[in-house]
């Protein structure tokens, strides 16, 4: 009975092998797992093996009658080296490449500083014309206070606050002094003179 | 095979992206050219909301800024009945806040209308509970509402609104264009939730806002005197103007009968009419200051020649026309002074009708003056050509004649101000915001014009004064200024009989102050006042006085005349004795809403009154004009002297220290009020000779 062996379709490269050590290994693992299908029987599914830092995965070939398999097939690996290979890169394109991220960064940039500015832009006309509304109120209020205002300095109502709650009277012709200037000596005779002149 | 299937696969999905792409692009563009007026308003419907701003009306100040006519904004309340789904719930909910009854609310909600106005301008309490019952259909819309915060000061002047904040007499008619301002519809760009983003500025202002020439505190004092003539005399009307003579600006305008224009519909409109500019009247005496002035102007006559007044009758043109009293030779002054009838048609028949039309036309008479309040009269002044035979007698004492009283002063103040006749105007300047704006049309400033020469206004202005001194309009004299003036006393004629009436007349009183560099000038007319008697002298004079001598203080025209001392010692002593005891503690607060119109005299009266009784001793400096004797200052100290020159209202120098030791003047020597006393301080001799 013939024990087959295939690489899985997860390692399509094959396990990597850099190294003697790990030849060895892998080596060493494929006569061990030979053994072990002669031991097993042949409808064992597939199973997975550790091989150096990759896997193998097998399934013995053997006839199911057969305690010995017919035929045994090996794949070896073949061992590639690419390491002297280096990859020559151009710096022209790398600068290209800089560039065009560098621009396509920039865009980037200036999309997103024109969505930022046009929300915020809305956002301050939101407090402008939340503004605009305090400031009408405002308004309304100073002209209310206006209006009230000329209401108390209605000279009726003064007049009649005089005269019927402090008890004041119109002071005769004689009686109201005025200094054409007010320096010292005549400071003590202000109380005489009218304060509310027109301007 | 199998690359060919490949590239017909690939070919397929080109193809079916493709057609995909047409399809949008097609889509697009349809909608782009076919579509885009459509789709174009229903984003602007969606994304674009219409604000109002209703046109607030401009300010309206007196002449140091005190406002007498503002609006504010105010809520009104409105339906959209098609909205409303309980019409019944709405109205029993809507009456109670609007003080209407539910069935007048119920009527408005079932009208069918798409818009119908509950209730406009509505308190702030009332809007208040509309907001917040929510009812759909039940909206608040913002306005403005005019108040008048002085009340009935200077309504006529001022004029009112109507609910639609229309200009409908007053200043507000006149520039209601101007002060109005324009409504405006701003268009607001908003979001999805139907927030406003953006508003825009509005491009027009408010209203343009007037200064007036009136002065609130003039015309309180004009209208308070007027309110008190026409009080004490039960007359049905009245005028006071104010004018400054040098430039022609109206001071304060009252007129009697006066209304609240916060609510003009609660009177009639004879009440509204501001007589001053509108109403006619036969000037009577006071014309025959414009016969004097003409025939003094063409120098037919002189201040000291005499005139037989014939005993107090005289023929003109077979009609015997009677003076009011028997005066014999009379020099042209005292024609004048006396109001000598007779003499004035002696004067006028000696200028002759031609100069005498001329010189009337010329003093304004038949035309109206140009001020810039609407609705004023031209008067009445016929043309020569109508003259009968005897008008220019009748015209000289002013009869046949119908001026305004606005004319009236006006022509008073061109001689007052030495012979130019201004227009009278009063509006005084127009803001829009902190902006001036030039004065043009009926309120733009024109060139005074020459009636008569200065020489004949100074003659008049002497003649005026001596009506004051020594003649009918001795009740005008003013305490501390010059004066001059006429009375006059012009019958009405009657209704019924077409006759002069015996009873009813224009008692009026026109003057000026001071005399060399008048002031102020003041007319005063009232109506048909009751009680006899009734002339200008008793009735027009004393409000002049009285009003005069309020103003030219407050003006600050200093006193060209010493003040009685009569007078002043009876008032001092008055004081001295009257009671102390009662402190000023009646601070109770009143409702002046609540006081009657008519009471207002009364109750001046009456807190005079009560002002004698609790009024306190107040140390005042009192005027004694010449007669306060310098008292000896020797040996006094710098207080006690201080303290006697502030007791007698004179002004002390001092000079040194210590003790007063000289004085200038000397002690005895009779002087003025404000006169400056030099004490001179050192030590005195005792003092010296102890030292030495």
């Amino acid at each position: 009975m013939a024990t087959a062996y295939r690489w899985s379709e997860e390692f399509p490269q094959g396990p990597k092998v850099h190294s003697d050590a790990a030849e060895t290994a892998m080596r060493r693992t494929v006569r061990r797992f030979q053994q072990q299908m002669k031991d097993e029987a042949p409808s064992k599914p597939l199973v997975e093996f550790p091989v150096g830092r990759g896997r193998v995965i097998g399934r013995p070939v053997a006839s199911a009658r057969a305690k010995k398999p017919l035929m045994t097939e090996i794949y070896t690996v073949k061992k590639i080296d690419n390491s002297r290979l280096t990859r020559h890169v151009e710096p022209v394109k790398v600068r290209n490449l800089y560039r065009t991220v560098a621009l396509g960064g920039l865009i980037a940039l200036c999309m997103m500083a024109y969505v930022y500015q046009h929300f915020r832009c809305i956002d301050l006309s939101f407090q402008l014309e939340d503004l605009k509304a305090k400031q009408v109120q405002a308004q309304q209020a100073n002209g209310e206070l206006k209006l009230e205002i000329a209401t108390l300095r209605d000279p009726h109502r003064i007049d009649v606050i005089a005269q019927r709650q402090l008890g004041l009277k119109r002071p005769d012709a004689g009686q109201v002094r005025e200094y054409a200037n007010t320096d010292g000596s005549e400071v003590a005779a202000l109380q005489s003179v009218r304060i509310n002149r027109a301007p | 095979m199998e690359q060919e299937k490949v590239h017909v696969r690939l070919l397929v999905l080109v193809g079916v992206a493709l057609f995909w792409m047409l399809a949008v692009f097609g889509r697009v563009g349809y909608l782009q050219l076919f579509c885009h007026g459509e789709y174009l308003s229903k984003a602007q419907r969606q994304q674009r909301r219409t604000i109002e701003i209703t046109p607030k009306r401009g300010a309206i100040y007196d002449r140091n800024m005190q406002a007498l006519a503002m609006s504010v904004p105010v809520q009104s309340a409105f339906a959209v009945p098609g909205e409303v789904k309980d019409v019944e719930l709405a109205s029993r909910l809507v009456s109670r806040e609007l003080g209407m009854t539910a069935d007048e609310v119920r009527a408005k909600l079932e009208s069918g209308a798409s818009f119908v106005w509950l209730k406009r301008k509505l308190p702030q309490a009332s809007s208040d509970a509309i907001q917040s019952l929510n009812l759909k259909g039940i909206y608040l819309l913002e306005e403005n509402q005019r108040f008048y915060p002085k009340r009935e000061m200077a309504s006529h002047v001022l004029g009112f609104v109507d609910v639609d904040e229309h200009g409908l007499g007053g200043i507000e008619h006149e520039y209601d264009n101007l002060i109005r301002g324009q409504g405006e519809k701003l268009v607001a760009v908003t979001d999805a939730r139907q927030k406003i983003i953006e508003s825009g500025e509005a491009q027009h202002d408010r209203g343009v806002s007037v200064v007036l020439t009136i002065d609130e505190k003039i015309q309180y004092v004009a209208e308070r005197e007027l309110a008190a003539v026409i009080a004490k005399f039960r007359a049905p009307a009245g005028s006071v103007i104010v004018q400054d003579p040098n430039t022609g600006a109206i001071l304060a305008l009252a007129n009697w009968p006066k209304y609240n224009p916060n609510a003009p519909q609660e009177v009639d409109t004879r009440k509204r009419t501001d007589r001053a500019i509108s109403e006619i009247y036969e000037p009577g005496s006071t014309f025959k200051l414009m016969t004097l002035a003409a025939a003094f102007d063409q120098n037919l006559i002189r201040a000291d020649e005499v005139f037989n007044c014939e005993n107090g009758a005289v023929t003109v043109a077979g009609h015997l026309i009677h003076d009011h009293k028997k005066y014999g030779l009379l020099t042209v002054e005292e024609i004048l002074a006396n109001s000598s009838d007779v003499g004035a048609i002696k004067v006028a028949l000696r200028l002759g009708s031609q100069r005498f039309y001329d010189y009337i036309r010329a003093f304004g008479f038949g035309t109206p003056t140009g001020v810039d309040l609407p609705a004023e009269s031209r008067g009445l002044v016929r043309r020569l050509e109508h003259w009968g035979s005897y008008s220019i007698a009748s015209v000289s004492m002013g009869q046949e004649v119908g001026v305004t009283p606005l004319q009236m002063i006006t022509a008073v103040s061109s001689v007052a101000n030495g012979g130019l006749l201004y227009k009278p105007h009063i509006v005084q300047e127009m803001r829009r915001g902190d902006q001036i704006l030039p004065l043009d049309g009926p309120s733009a400033a024109a060139e005074p014009k020459r009636v008569i020469r200065p020489e004949t206004a100074a003659t008049m202005r002497r003649l005026m004064e001596g009506v004051i001194l020594h003649g009918t309009g001795k009740n005008a004299r003013l305490d501390g200024w010059t004066a001059g003036g006429k009375t006059g006393t012009a019958q009405k004629i009657d209704p019924e009989t077409g006759r002069y009436s015996p009873t009813n007349v224009i008692a009026s009183f026109s003057g000026f102050a001071p005399i060399n560099n008048p002031a102020v000038t003041i007319l005063v007319s009232i109506d048909s006042p009751a009680g006899y008697p009734h002339d200008g002298a008793t009735v027009a004079a004393p409000a002049f006085k009285r009003i005069a001598e309020q103003i030219l203080p407050y003006l600050d025209v200093p006193r060209d005349v010493p003040l009685s001392p009569q007078l002043i010692q009876a008032s001092y002593r008055a004081r001295k004795n009257e009671p102390q005891d009662e402190s000023l503690d009646d601070l109770t607060p009143v409702d002046f809403s609540a006081q009657p119109e008519a009471n207002e005299d009364q109750a001046s009266a009456l807190a005079a009154k009560e002002a004698a009784v609790k009024m306190p001793e107040v140390m005042m400096a009192v005027d004694e004009g010449g007669d306060i004797e310098v008292p000896d200052f020797k040996g006094k100290t710098m207080r006690e002297v201080t303290m006697s020159c502030m007791r007698l209202g004179l002004d002390p120098v001092l000079v040194g220290t210590r003790l007063a030791i000289q004085q200038t003047p000397a002690a005895g020597i009779k002087v003025r009020r404000g006169t400056k006393i030099t004490v001179e301080f050192g030590d005195t001799p005792a003092r010296s000779g102890k030292s030495k």
